[in-house]
């Protein structure tokens, strides 16, 4: 037993020593369709400077469905990719009209993947650009947090979308645009019915942009 | 030479039983009902269990008997905490390195005795405990009454499965017993199945019955929601390891079993010189 308690660290050492392997952690992701299928466009936290402030950098990969766009975009990464810290999911219009039971599925098993990931449908514009557009790491989970708290857009984390999407296949989720001052700004209530989107609450057509919410 | 079990440490390491098996129970709306039924039955067999253990263990042949007996959830418990840590964890391990690790440090665990790895499942249980009455209070205000469902057909085949797990070492651990603890037992045994059921409800009301269907770990995942502000937000980490002391204790007492009649000393393998001089000047 001696010489087991003296082999321990070092078989701790060989087996653990995974765990120092330098990490990329995406903040944000966004969800557009194109032609040939989607694209998927990461938000990554780069901690580099001299004042060790977080920044982010985007990377854009394009792929058929979101475990081949996840695995592209982890080949494409320097570290491992790490999921635990994204807290907002962004979908395009035309990415949510297609069904998003398959997707939340997906998500939730994916254990890198936090259960109360924000996701939130983009209106009148690609969910890349509106992304983009902030360029302070957080600023758009934060800023559906506290719109969910004050009641002005829907408090849908992830699993709460997974489960009414299974029990009724009809959930909302919070929508979001950039204003005429290009800023990011809550767009009311996204519909979805059958798991795809239908339509937003304010009475806006899809592909319509905002219409006064 | 036998030390003396506590009865609170006999309850604490029966605590562990149910406890450990929180971070792999697939949640159902029937888990709540499913874990206090097959917690309390367990209960009722161990205590029994506990009460013939000393004319059982009389006998050299029931000794090895139990002894393979314990094989079993053994290896069933190293195997799944094995799996669970490469699946949440150690993505880039090997399972092998992670089976090996923990087989030593259950057989370091083991070779200090039942008696001691009892006396260490009353800290463990008061932790986890702890733990897990925090990460309900954390989550309290976000559960919905409405996904809690009456109990229906389904709730026989859970409880069986569950049972499947939970018997065999409450058996096998209650028939290694010294005399007197049979009802230790089985309140250790209700106490955790009790915590267990708790946070299986927490679970179902805070996630659903249809997202933690989808879920391979519903309480790891549910618990990754409960956080304090910004801080402490991976708080299945805070959750999970507790239930890991919990299984390494359970795989430990498992362990004594399995060396007891080799031993003779009540799951200690190998006395220290000191001690076997007191134990011959006797």
């Amino acid at each position: 037993m001696k010489l087991l308690a003296k082999l321990l660290p070092a078989i701790a050492l060989v087996a653990l020593c995974g765990c120092s392997r330098e990490v990329s952690p995406v903040s944000a992701l966004a969800l557009d369709k194109t032609e040939s299928g989607y694209r998927l466009t990461a938000e990554v936290v780069r901690q580099d400077s001299l004042d060790d402030a977080a920044s982010p950098a985007y990377l854009t990969v394009s792929g058929s469905d979101m475990p081949d766009l996840l695995q592209r975009l982890s080949n494409l990464l320097p570290g491992e990719l790490y999921l635990s810290h994204a807290q907002v999911l962004l979908l395009g219009e035309t990415a949510a009209e297609d069904s998003i039971l398959p997707l939340a599925d997906y998500l939730c098993t994916e254990n890198d993947v936090r259960l109360s990931l924000r996701v939130a449908v983009v209106r009148g514009g690609t969910a890349a650009d509106l992304m983009r557009n902030d360029d302070e790491v957080y600023a758009l989970s934060e800023l559906l947090e506290r719109a969910a708290r004050e009641g002005t857009l829907p408090d849908m984390p992830l699993y709460r979308a997974a489960e009414v999407l299974h029990a009724s296949g009809t959930a909302i989720l919070p929508a979001l645009t950039l204003d005429e001052f290009e800023q990011t700004a809550p767009a009311g209530t996204a519909v979805f019915a059958n798991s795809q989107l239908s339509c937003f609450l304010d009475g806006g057509e899809i592909g319509g942009g905002e219409t006064g919410a | 030479m036998r030390e003396h079990m506590f009865a609170r440490w006999g309850a604490a390491l029966f605590a562990l039983l149910p406890l450990s098996e929180i971070l792999y129970i697939p949640v159902t709306s029937q888990t709540v009902y499913a874990v206090a039924i097959s917690s309390l039955l367990c209960a009722l067999f161990a205590a029994g269990a506990a009460r013939i253990a000393p004319s059982w263990q009389r006998y050299r042949v029931l000794q090895w008997l139990l002894a393979l007996a314990a094989v079993w959830p053994l290896v069933q418990s190293l195997s799944r905490m094995g799996i669970f840590l490469r699946q949440t964890v150690f993505h880039t391990r090997p399972l092998w390195s992670l089976l090996l690790l923990l087989a030593i440090c259950t057989l370091l665990a083991a070779s200090t005795g039942l008696n001691r790895c009892a006396m260490w499942a009353l800290p463990v249980a008061w932790l986890a405990g702890a733990i897990l009455v925090l990460s309900g209070v954390l989550t309290a205000t976000e559960l919905d009454l409405s996904y809690w469902q009456a109990p229906d057909a389904s709730l026989l085949g859970q409880t069986l499965e569950l049972m499947r797990t939970l018997l065999p070492a409450s058996i096998v651990i209650g028939l290694s017993l010294p005399k007197g603890l049979a009802g230790a037992a089985s309140r250790g045994i209700a106490a955790g199945g009790a915590l267990a059921a708790l946070i299986s409800l927490r679970t179902v009301l805070l996630l659903g019955v249809h997202t933690a269907a989808l879920l391979p770990y519903p309480n790891f995942s549910a618990a990754g929601l409960a956080s304090i502000g910004d801080f402490a937000r991976h708080g299945e980490v805070f959750f999970a390891v507790p239930l890991i002391l919990c299984e390494l204790g359970r795989c430990a007492a498992l362990a004594c079993v399995l060396l007891l009649p080799v031993t003779r000393t009540y799951g200690v393998p190998r006395l220290r010189r000191g001690e076997m001089h007191k134990a011959k000047t006797r």
